[in-house]
């Protein structure tokens, strides 16, 4: 294995500067006072991550009282924070306040004080006003002019409100942090990350948009901060699929609102097809998730849209060296909120002049686009309609040499070429009762496509889904929660095959298989979430997991699920998980006339514990321990297919897929976070783990060959003032498994080299590390925000090993090396 | 097709421009131990005929002439059963194979002490013989029927009989291997022979050689650079033929419109670039009865089909563009897309790329034709190169 030492070390060196840079060096111009998030550990009630939201708001500071500055801090020279926790009763009144993180010098004092004073607009739960508890960081800051010694004057701010939703009286609700942008609340200037295990215990790890945007390589793509988290494997050339816990890249479902979503990323996983703009909330679940979600037996990322009307006519426009795109979002009625999104990609274009002509062939790089329109119409208090149209297109093509016609035409002869298209409708009525009932009706219809055309085969996959969902909680006492709910798919498939073999002439044969079925999945499921004095949470469930394909496929499965809570101390906490997550095959390993129609879908038993723990408010670590037992998976179980005869006589081909393979995954999670506070944010996430798969032959374990021993991913983000802003990351994995060839057998029928493999996947690359670097750049004034960036990836170009590739008689070999030095300058712009 | 097959695939076409990560040794390039071509004489077989492969090959490894040591494997091992053990006549003898067709310790003892061979092995050819029993086995795609009982033979049917799969059975493809080794490169396994024939090494060892060879672990722990394996199809007719497939004929090759009579020496310029064309004789191209099943299996169409003539050319300095032949292996280890841009345009052609050098110097170049029937013929060519 080789390495850069001096990658590493200047790589961790960058990272330990910037955690040790003072939060700020510009005294006095950064906020002084904002509510922090907060994970509840109590978690009574609800998941916002697996259950939908009821309609209430936080309270809304809209009378701010200013702290007399502590004569000794003034006389010292001192600056202090001091953390609150404020009680606020239904009619915005502060009734309580509680020091949670004193700062001496008098500062708490100063600060309860003028918190008592402060006036909210009353949270609400639906149209009624409920008490709520908030926590409030009260910050003195000396100011000092850049012509002036003058010291003492103090410049507080009052807080942004927090765009997402509060929960219901009584629920644990975590404020999220948020990071006020100089110009005010951006769209979506809150992402909410959230892993959960089970339903009701929620352990939230809020992202603010700020840190979205200052992770470098991310792009402000909420849903790509996923990637950094533990748990999840890094993908070989940003390959864009989510691989969590040692499951494959099919085995995790990425849904929209609870709806599944055919394609999460754009090609080669540079930004997700949504923008981050129209989402309220990431739910990133590795495990032990509610039994709201089902139909993978790995992970599940859950997007949310995001349901409040917009305040005022806000847009941006974001020009990069690889897309470019624009939002905007505004109120066409008092109760009619609209937002548009686009973006389209031109890394074809700019890239195009240096891949002309190149030995014949001609590259077309991956172009991609996406867009939603959403409409949010809010007929009374207590409803909220949401229509959505999206859309997103990706394509690649590899042409190859040129040859003429017999018109006498130029045709250029396609060596490769690949497609995803998906264009979606998508509703959902959202209904609320009080704090007590909500139900949540979504509906989502639409054509995907699929293609990839190769020059001896293609495969061509153009299903149409419709899919409705209905879930309603109840909370009948204070301390039970019920859930239950639809969860109906209907898919048609449309699925051609076409590949070309030699006959026995010699001359090209073309092969056409079709398949054009549809079928049903009709899951239903039902929750308890239940807390006993506030210290122990414990929700069963259970998940019918049905699927029919008339006349050909029918089977169901029950998933019975089970995820507890226990507060070991005030900042201390303990989950659990255990529950069955199944997953059907995909249709063209299971449909007559291709697959096998036997086929029982595969599954896993995942079970988890975890410890939560405080040392502040705003640094927290998590802990968690995992083991996925995967059975029945689909294999491929030989390299022949077997031909099979009809009743009628007719023959056809199937692919000899079994239920042979069995896999295991475990391992550990950690993650050491700072919330952003002060400008200054940042994580080290760390999985260790293992991923193995049952080789039938000689009964040992292999490795997966996404497995993964280390995953390293270390972020820091700061602030310097409100124009400057400087972050990096830092990611460590080990190199991914492959079986060696050993040698290579002549086949002298063909000219061919048969590889002669060695032990699977008992081979690994080197490992895998990079730098990011990002500097952004401010100017701010009263109507618009200028951001100018610089996001470099792999800053000492460290030639990462992606794959290996052989000679013609595989006596060679060439490693191929994943990104390399990649500086991104992009600007944008916000109305 | 799964997201990661279809960026492995894509990362395999896009590899060469973006980083020039191919390995750059070309395909026509001989420059160790490799084999060039396997010709059957006859080059279609019938149950009773006796079979003989001659192996061509270079040893463009050796820095001196040197003799070989080889294991001839006749035909397809496949683990715990032996496809052609009629062909080696060893289903005769009890001890040599269980009921269920297997090959017993004695019996790979046997086989092993039959086929390999140590030393006087020259190159650039190598013949070996074997017969072909009249009880050949069944086989169908490489792989022994699951319905076929041990012991039953396509010789005992009635030739117009269906073959399991409600498929007319014409012919079977077997294969033979063989493993070229040089001084000492095959220390594992003569060894073992050795000891087979000395009477001092059970039989179970032998039984481990042939797994090991079967499975290609044995080659793991050879120095590959001086071991070559090569395996080549034979077929064995189960139908009466009036005319048997016959080899084509290479005649020459044509350089500037002037034909290059086997044993010319041709001469070209350093670094240039040549067209050379192959030319077969009239006959190299035959048509052939064959019979279309009907989909129920009920019926068979005779049709008359033509051979096709693939061509591919070899040298030991230079490049030379293969029209034909190529086709990745599996996955990113299948090999790059030949992108030289040297594209002939007949089957027959290649665009011989001539190696710089600085002094006169000689190669060897190759041609091989084929057709689809497995008949082969290959010729040579000394090359002289001029600065």
């Amino acid at each position: 294995m080789r390495n850069h030492p001096s990658g590493h070390r200047l790589g961790l060196g960058i990272l330990a500067a910037m955690l040790l840079l003072p939060p700020s060096t510009a005294v006095g111009e950064q906020d002084s006072a904002s509510p922090i998030g907060q994970e509840d550990p109590a978690g009574s009630v609800g998941d916002r991550a697996s259950h939908p939201p009821t309609t209430t708001v936080p309270p809304r500071l809209i009378e701010f009282v200013e702290a007399k500055y502590p004569e000794e801090a003034l006389a010292a020279g001192l600056e202090g924070r001091v953390l609150l926790r404020l009680e606020i009763d239904a009619a915005g009144r502060v009734i309580d306040v509680t020091v949670l993180d004193p700062a001496g010098h008098g500062f708490e004092a100063a600060a309860s004080d003028a918190a008592r004073a402060f006036r909210f607009s009353p949270a609400r739960a639906g149209d009624t006003p409920v008490s709520a508890t908030l926590e409030y960081l009260y910050s003195f800051t000396l100011t000092r002019s850049a012509d002036s010694t003058e010291v003492g004057e103090e410049r507080r701010q009052a807080p942004s409100e927090a765009p997402s939703e509060a929960p219901p009286e009584g629920q644990a609700k975590e404020s999220p942090d948020v990071q006020p942008s100089p110009t005010g609340s951006s769209p979506g200037s809150v992402i909410e990350v959230t892993d959960s295990i089970g339903a009701a215990p929620s352990v939230t790890r809020s992202v603010s948009m700020e840190e979205v945007r200052m992770v470098p390589g991310t792009f402000g793509d909420a849903v790509r901060v996923v990637q950094n988290l533990p748990g999840t494997a890094r993908t070989p050339f940003g390959l864009g699929v989510i691989l969590v816990r040692g499951t494959g890249p099919n085995d995790s479902g990425t849904y929209l609102n609870g709806m599944e979503v055919p394609i999460l990323f754009h090609f080669g996983g540079l930004i997700s097809v949504f923008n981050s703009s129209v989402l309220e909330r990431v739910d990133y679940l590795p495990g032990g998730y509610s039994a709201r979600l089902g139909r993978h037996l790995g992970g599940a990322i859950e997007l949310a849209t995001r349901t409040t009307l917009p305040e005022a006519l806000t847009s941006y426009a974001d020009v990069n060296l690889m897309d470019s795109s624009a939002y905007l979002e505004g109120l066409a009625a008092e109760t009619l909120g609209y937002s548009i999104a686009l973006r389209r990609s031109y890394l074809d274009v700019v890239a195009a002049p240096f891949l002309s002509n190149m030995s014949g062939i001609q590259f077309q790089l991956p172009r991609y686009w996406d867009g939603q329109i959403k409409l949010d119409y809010h007929p009374t208090s207590r409803d909220r309609l949401q229509l959505m149209l999206f859309a997103s297109d990706d394509r690649f093509a590899v042409l190859g040499e040129t040859s003429e016609g017999e018109s006498g035409e130029e045709a250029q002869e396609t060596a490769l070429s690949t497609t995803t298209t998906a264009l979606k409708m998508h509703a959902q009525w959202l209904h609320t009762e009080g704090s007590t009932f909500s139900h949540r009706l979504t509906l989502q219809l639409g054509p995907d496509y699929q293609g990839t055309i190769l020059p001896f085969a293609s495969i061509q996959s153009s299903p149409v889904y419709a899919a409705l969902r209905s879930d309603i909680s109840w909370k009948p006492a204070e301390a039970l929660l019920l859930y239950a709910g639809l969860d109906l798919q209907v898919t048609r498939f449309n699925v051609d095959l076409e590949f070309e073999f030699p006959d026995e002439s010699g001359e090209a044969t073309v092969e056409t298989i079709s398949l054009n079925d549809w079928g049903i999945a009709p899951a239903i499921y039902a929750e308890i979430d239940y807390t006993w004095r506030d210290r122990f949470t414990v929700v069963p469930g259970l998940r019918l997991e049905p699927l029919v394909i008339p006349g050909q496929y029918s089977k169901s499965r029950a998933d019975p699920r089970l995820s507890a809570r226990l507060r070991l101390g005030e900042s201390t906490w303990m989950k659990a998980a255990i529950g069955r997550y199944t997953q059907f095959p995909e249709p063209y390993q299971m449909l007559d006339g291709i697959g096998n129609p036997a086929l029982d879908p595969s599954y896993s038993i995942q079970t988890s514990i975890g410890l939560n723990y405080a040392f502040k408010p705003e640094l927290k670590l998590e802990l968690v321990g995992y083991y996925n037992d995967l059975r029945d998976l689909v294999v491929n179980s030989s390299n022949e297919p077997i031909m099979s005869e009809s009743d009628g006589g007719d023959s056809s081909l199937n692919l000899p897929f079994t239920n042979d393979e069995m896999g295991r995954s475990y391992g550990m999670e950690f993650l050491l976070r700072r919330a952003s506070r002060d400008g200054l944010f940042g994580w080290i996430s760390y999985t260790l783990s293992r991923s193995e798969r049952l080789n039938s032959n000689t009964e040992a374990w292999d490795l997966y060959t996404l497995d993964q021993t280390h995953n390293l991913t270390l972020v820091a983000g700061v602030r310097l003032s409100d124009r400057w802003a400087l972050s990096s990351r830092f990611r460590y994995v080990t190199g991914a498994p492959y079986t060696p060839v050993e040698g290579a057998s002549q086949d002298l029928d063909d000219n061919t080299w048969v590889p002669i493999d060695g032990e699977a996947n008992s081979a690994r690359n080197d490992s895998f590390h990079a730098l990011d670097l990002r500097v952004e750049r401010t100017w701010i004034q009263k109507h618009w925000k200028l951001d100018l960036y610089l996001d470099v990836q792999n800053v000492y170009n460290r030639q990462n090993p992606e794959f290996t590739y052989y000679s013609f008689d595989y006596r060679e070999t060439q490693v191929i090396s994943g990104l390399p030095f990649l500086p991104v300058l992009g600007l944008k712009g916000t109305f | 097709m799964s997201r990661v097959a279809v960026v492995g695939a894509l990362s395999l076409a896009v590899c060469s421009p973006f980083s020039g990560c191919s390995p750059s040794r070309p395909s026509s390039l001989i420059d160790d131990l490799r084999f060039v071509a396997a010709v059957g004489y006859p080059p279609e077989l019938a149950p009773g005929d006796t079979a003989t492969l001659r192996w061509e090959f270079l040893d463009a490894a050796a820095t001196s002439p040197r003799t070989l040591e080889y294991l001839f494997l006749p035909c397809t091992l496949l683990p715990g059963l032996s496809d052609c053990l009629e062909a080696l006549e060893l289903a005769d003898e009890p001890s040599y194979v269980t009921e269920e067709g297997a090959l017993t310790e004695a019996g790979a003892a046997e086989y092993v002490r039959r086929y390999s061979q140590r030393g006087d092995v020259v190159p650039p050819s190598l013949a070996l013989s074997f017969p072909v029993p009249r009880s050949f086995a069944l086989l169908l795609g490489g792989s022994p029927p699951m319905d076929t009982p041990p012991g039953a033979t396509r010789a005992a049917m009635p030739a117009s009989s269906p073959a399991p799969g409600g498929m007319t059975q014409e012919y079977v493809d077997a294969s033979a291997s063989l493993l070229l080794c040089a001084p000492g490169g095959c220390p594992m396994l003569l060894a073992e022979v050795d000891a087979l024939r000395a009477g001092e090494t059970p039989a179970r060892a032998a039984r481990e050689v042939l797994d090991d060879l079967s499975s290609g672990s044995y080659l793991a722990d050879l120095e590959r650079a001086d071991v070559s394996r090569a395996t080549r199809s034979y077929r064995v007719s189960l139908v009466d033929q009036a005319v048997r497939n016959q080899s084509p004929v290479l005649m020459g090759v044509l350089l500037d419109e002037l034909l290059q009579p086997p044993g010319a020496i041709l001469e070209f310029s350093s670094g240039t670039l040549v067209l050379l064309e192959a030319q077969v004789s009239e006959d190299s191209v035959e048509q052939y009865e064959t019979s279309l099943t009907s989909d129920d299996g009920s019926s068979a169409t005779p049709v008359i089909e033509e051979e096709t003539l693939t061509y591919r050319w070899y040298s030991t300095g230079g490049e030379l563009s293969q029209s034909a032949g190529r086709r990745p292996g599996r996955g990113p280890g299948g090999g790059p897309p030949d992108l030289t841009g040297l594209t002939a345009e007949e089957p027959h052609q290649t665009v011989f790329s001539v190696p710089t050098v600085t002094q006169p110097t000689d190669i060897l170049l190759y041609v091989v034709v084929q057709d689809n029937r497995l008949g082969a013929h290959w010729l040579s060519y000394p090359v002289h190169l001029v600065p």
